[in-house]
């Protein structure tokens, strides 16, 4: 009995406590979503696994499981998401409590490209968008207020209750295009610009098939060339229309007078530029490589190495290279020329990527690069994304990002791959700053009439260098 | 009363015994260790796979007598696994070796016997250690294009922080046996094989976190010197 006691039972114990370690459900698969809690539950788990700024967010990581301890009673109490007995108000009470628990949790995540898209099915959705939520707030609009745009209908978006910040998205090409040098945004074109800011004339393009992608190109009398685009779209024209396409001759062009030896200086316009193919940066941004230089490292990316909330990958260099595709149609760029770079706090993505590149230039290239606008947006990450479908390309692909679950969970928008800058600093959820001597403030008043400050302090400056 | 007499009886005569044998010895080993892995994944695609190592260790051993022995020491130990990551179409995206460093605290209570020359030796006990960092090495697509418009993959060997999630605290249970040969006066050449049940997981304890655990099993030759003898 003694021997039963003292050596088998510990020993027996032990090896059932051995054979029992702790070994969480990592499955992906999930049942009917019916309440909001489970709802909530999703959301939770797949932030847990997708989610790549834990470094950034919820103490490391660590504080999301005290976000579930708080919030899941709370979802609890709300019950269906569809209940057959409620009054149609009743339902749109209910989703919206919970629409506003799903916003407090959200609203502190680093992440300059989050959104989160939900539905009770019943016409009731919100779309939570950090970068909006970010601006919206810097404007001085009150959480209860952006919580009210995320869930308004398009006349509630477009209400003078958001004048302001309609307003200070219309700072991008289109509208510089138009405003600034009175050419009709809607028609690609040659135009004639009567001198504004030097500019004889500019070649617009515009493809309303295209995410409303537009261009706009010139060079003035004292050979500054200016060029703007509204996203990164250069790499579908490469890959559904070939080399020869109109958009990619008007890259062309802009290659070609950056290298010429009349140029005195670029200004490269990307305010409102939300970002889009990667690959644009190296069709772009390497006609301003040195002779004899074929690649320019810009940052560094991570992926996550596993389901651990900060379980990274080695961080990866991100590099332009000279691509093939344009052929002949990058020269030598010469240093010596000054970039001026006008952003403002809607740039995200490869825009923000772009100003990488360009500080890449200059801290460790010795480029003349001078930054002017406001703030970047502060999304660096990379996501893949097909908006036609849910499949979970993401997750398949790279193990994070985006993710789905029907029907109330839309999407959750979120990249799988995350950057920093060649010195170690991480600008997500801060976007890049600009100096002071750089920042601008915006006026859509003045900018609405033409008077671009923005692209005026541009032009001083580097008609000052000259 | 009888146990009474009993206890001192024991607590005179075990000295004598431990004086008559006793002696310590103190050595360093090396060798080949497999990484053993058991974890799990979600996601698709993703294949986790044992991994090769090595480990380097400095041991003191305390013979009691001739048959009882306990041992301690301090070893590092590099455990490792392989991680392979295909995308949807079947193409590579990571393919790459975690190698975690660890520092680690054995002690352990030895069963002899001596054949001739030979000792032969069972022991078991534990160990508690420190995860000190990590290396990852192999290739992973990264975000960069060629000049063809491909994504290229980069190769990289890296030495990686431990992220908040991250345990640091390594401990486990040991089983081992061995071969000592008494070359001469000066101690032992000796041949070992461990077997380490790891009871910490790389993941601290929170919700969902994806547990990884490792057992080892190693190989090492040493050697072990004689300091202190007691009579033979």
């Amino acid at each position: 009995m003694k021997v039963l006691r003292n050596i088998i039972l510990p020993a027996v114990i032990l090896i059932l406590a051995v054979s029992c370690l702790p070994q969480s459900d990592l499955s992906r698969d999930f049942g009917e979503l019916k309440t909001w809690s489970d709802v909530f539950d999703i959301f939770w788990k797949r932030m847990s696994t997708n989610y790549l700024f834990w470094n950034l967010d919820y103490d490391n990581g660590l504080g999301w499981d005290a976000v579930y301890d708080e919030y899941k009673q709370e979802f609890d109490k709300l019950g269906n998401v569809i209940d057959s007995m409620r009054s149609a108000a009743e339902q749109k009470e209910n989703t919206e409590s919970a629409y506003r628990l799903f916003y407090e949790i959200a609203k502190n995540l680093s992440d300059g490209h989050f959104a989160l898209k939900l539905t009770d099915t019943d016409g009731n959705g919100i779309l939570i968008g950090l970068l909006d939520y970010r601006v919206m707030s810097r404007l001085g609009y009150s959480d209860d207020d952006i919580l009210d745009y995320f869930t308004g209908d398009d006349d509630t978006k477009n209400s003078s209750r958001y004048s302001t910040f309609n307003e200070s998205k219309e700072e991008n090409t289109p509208h510089i295009a138009e405003y600034v040098f009175g050419i009709d945004r809607t028609k690609s074109g040659i135009y004639d610009t009567h001198g504004i800011h030097g500019f004889s004339s500019m070649e617009y393009y515009y493809d309303p098939g295209n995410n409303d992608f537009s261009i706009l190109l010139g060079r003035n009398s004292d050979g500054i060339v200016y060029f703007s685009l509204s996203s990164f779209f250069f790499s579908s024209y490469i890959s559904t229309k070939g080399p020869e396409a109109d958009a990619l001759r008007i890259a062309r062009q802009f290659l070609e007078l950056i290298a010429d030896p009349e140029t005195s200086g670029v200004i490269i316009d990307i305010r409102g530029n939300g970002g889009g193919a990667v690959y644009d940066l190296s069709v772009l941004w390497s006609g301003f490589m040195r002779e004899g230089v074929d690649t320019i490292k810009i940052a560094e990316t991570r992926r996550k190495a596993g389901e651990g909330r900060t379980d990274y990958g080695a961080w990866l260099d991100l590099s332009i290279t000279k691509p093939e595709i344009l052929e002949n149609a990058y020269h030598p760029f010469s240093s010596d020329v000054p970039i001026a770079v006008l952003v403002n706090d809607n740039c995200l993505s490869c825009a923000e990527l772009t100003c990488l590149t360009f500080m890449a230039y200059r801290d460790y290239h010795g480029y003349n690069v001078k930054f002017f606008g406001a703030d970047t947006g502060g999304g660096f990450g990379a996501l893949l994304y097909d908006s036609n479908s849910n499949e979970p390309i993401s997750e398949d692909n790279y193990n994070g990002g985006i993710s789905y679950a029907a029907p109330y969970m839309n999407i959750l928008y979120t990249p799988y791959l995350q950057t920093r800058y060649l010195d170690g600093r991480n600008f997500e959820g801060q976007g890049i700053p600009v100096s002071d001597e750089g920042y601008i403030p915006y006026d859509y008043q003045s900018f609405s009439q033409g008077d671009d400050a923005r692209l005026e302090a541009a032009i001083d400056w580097l008609e000052s260098t000259m | 009363m009888i146990r009474k007499l009993f206890t001192i009886l024991v607590a005179l005569i075990l000295p004598v015994c431990l004086y008559s044998s006793s002696g310590w010895l103190i050595g360093v080993e090396g060798g080949y260790s497999y990484s053993l892995i058991n974890t799990s994944t979600g996601w698709s695609g993703t294949y986790i796979d044992n991994g090769h190592g090595f480990d380097a260790a400095a041991i003191a051993e305390y013979r009691v007598n001739d048959y009882f022995s306990v041992t301690g020491g301090i070893r590092y130990i590099m455990k490792s696994s392989g991680y392979y990551k295909e995308n949807s179409s079947g193409a590579m995206v990571d393919d790459y070796i975690k190698m975690h460093h660890m520092l680690e605290f054995p002690l352990t209570l030895r069963l002899s016997a001596e054949i001739g020359d030979f000792r032969l030796y069972a022991g078991a006990g534990g160990y508690v250690g420190v995860r000190l960092f990590d290396v990852h090495a192999g290739y992973s697509e990264s975000l960069t294009f060629n000049s063809n418009g491909n994504k290229i993959y980069e190769g990289y060997y890296e030495h990686l922080s431990i992220g908040e999630s991250g345990n640091l605290f390594d401990a486990g249970i040991i089983a081992e046996a061995g071969v000592m040969y008494r070359l001469n006066e000066l101690g032992y050449l000796y041949g070992s094989f461990r077997y380490q049940f790891g009871l910490t997981s790389l993941e601290k304890d929170y919700r969902l976190a994806a547990h990884t655990y490792f057992s080892n099993l190693s190989f090492d030759v040493g050697f072990m010197f004689n300091i202190q003898r007691g009579e033979e």
